[in-house]
């Protein structure tokens, strides 16, 4: 897909030829190079929620597997279900057959889950001698959608393991199934991406990645209604976004040991795409071991977005594009992260405790501020908490 | 931004030259230095946020299976 866009006007088709020639210098580069292990066998088990003061509350356990089955291949499996009451929202459009949440019936305005969504995923790490090429599917589907995703991800260590280059592919695929309109509204997203990473110093690695992803087909959310005022009364109308979307994000992150076992992260990343909408976003974490392996980490994040172009206060019924989606609107927001992670659980005698066994709880409080007030909860203000506990166990 | 972020990305490979050697790692072995350590994790929060904010790439974290909005 990426191909088929004019030169000129794609900047990344043009800086893929400097890629592929950095990536082709790099390569040649000899007897710099050191095999990179594949994951170790692993299962993880969490349980996530989510929650926000527009009503909506997504409940996702979620269950993986990894397998070494030699020194130079793993497998993994995964599975998550998604139980989201984010339908809740009733539209006054029979809103049937899109790739978001929508109601098993009419309305929904109930407590209970609208939608469960059903994610099934695999994949292999192999080593090709010192190279590493991971491969994974991922199928998703609900009772009106599917959505196939499968990511490629080649991996080159150089320089005595000191900078691991990392090329990256993702194409997602969804497809619609309307049970009452007629209408033909898939989407597909194709994503690439380049990644660097270096040891700098004994106590300083550093990370940059630039991502190039095109999104074409159905991408407005027709759960929305686009209300539009008239001399006489208000016309509600469904949003109509443009049906193609070229979005880039260039990021760069450093991750500095300090004091004896403790660790400062910071990044920035710069985001652009060809609705107009330019984003800043900075972030930090502060990690330290609390006692034997227990880790906490403290991190926050903020993030500054412009408007997409077509996005408006109001819209009259001649205008050819209309949306009242908040992700499009300028904004800033602010997420705080609480982590844990500890071999044995504390106060709990019973519950197992070794070497192998980690336990891991995660809790985010997040914060966004939207220039205009949201379409439906008529609040500028989002709040919404989510949470993570889960165990890892290496076996 | 992408002349920016070219250049900073030949200069983290050029660095390369002043390469740490592997008894040097052990501060960098540390499961506190890896970004995104949880994979899974990671792709659940850059899920999170890809529905909330316009944004979205570059994380380093890989999320999917559901192509909302």
């Amino acid at each position: 897909m990426l191909r088929e866009q004019p030169a000129r006007k794609v900047g990344a088709v043009v800086v893929d030829k400097n890629w592929f020639f950095t990536l082709l210098f790099v390569l040649c580069l000899p007897g710099l190079i050191i095999a990179q292990d594949v994951p170790q066998n692993e299962i993880q088990a969490n349980m996530s929620g989510y929650a926000d003061n527009f009503g909506v509350v997504v409940l996702y356990p979620n269950f993986s597997i990894t397998r070494k089955v030699s020194d130079g291949t793993s497998f993994n499996g995964r599975f998550l279900v998604d139980a989201v009451s984010a339908a809740s929202t009733k539209s006054r459009f029979e809103v049937d057959g899109v790739t978001s949440a929508t109601s098993r019936e009419n309305g929904g305005a109930d407590n209970t889950p609208d939608d469960l969504r059903f994610q099934f995923g695999g994949g292999v790490n192999h080593n090709f001698g010192d190279r590493t090429a991971v491969l994974n599917l991922l199928y998703s589907t609900e009772h009106d959608y599917t959505s196939t995703t499968i990511t490629g991800n080649f991996i080159q260590p150089l320089a005595q393991n000191n900078t691991i280059v990392q090329v990256g592919f993702v194409r997602s695929m969804d497809k619609v199934f309307p049970q009452t309109r007629f209408w033909k509204r898939d989407l597909n997203v194709t994503t690439a991406t380049f990644q660097i990473t270096q040891n700098l110093t004994p106590r300083t690695v550093v990370q940059a990645i630039y991502s190039h992803t095109k999104n074409s087909g159905h991408l407005s959310d027709n759960y929305q209604v686009v209300t539009v005022p008239t001399t006489t009364d208000v016309v509600y109308m469904e949003p109509i976004h443009p049906n193609s979307r070229i979005r880039r994000a260039a990021a760069t992150r450093l991750n500095y040991h300090i004091f004896t076992r403790s660790s400062v992260q910071l990044g920035y990343r710069y985001y652009w795409d060809d609705w107009e909408v330019k984003g800043h976003t900075i972030s930090t974490l502060f990690q330290t071991y609390i006692r034997d392996e227990s880790i906490i980490g403290v991190g926050i994040r903020t993030h500054q977005q412009s408007k997409a172009e077509f996005f408006k206060k109001s819209y009259t019924i001649d205008d050819e594009l209309r949306t009242v989606d908040p992700k499009l609107d300028g904004a800033s927001a602010v997420d705080l992260q609480l982590k844990l992670s500890f071999p044995k659980f504390p106060f709990v005698k019973w519950l197992p405790a070794n070497e192998n066994l980690k336990y891991q709880f995660a809790l985010n409080w997040y914060r966004r501020e939207t220039d205009s007030a949201d379409w439906h909860s008529r609040l500028k203000t989002l709040y919404a908490y989510n949470f993570n506990f889960g165990v890892r166990y290496h076996y | 931004m992408l002349k920016v972020f070219v250049l900073l990305a030949l200069a983290i490979l050029f660095s390369s030259c002043a390469a740490v050697k592997p008894w040097e790692r052990e501060k960098l072995a540390d499961p506190i230095m890896i970004f995104n350590e949880n994979p899974i994790d990671a792709g659940i929060q850059e899920h999170f946020i890809e529905h909330r904010e316009g944004a979205a790439g570059a994380t380093g974290a890989q999320s999917g299976g559901c192509g909302c909005g």
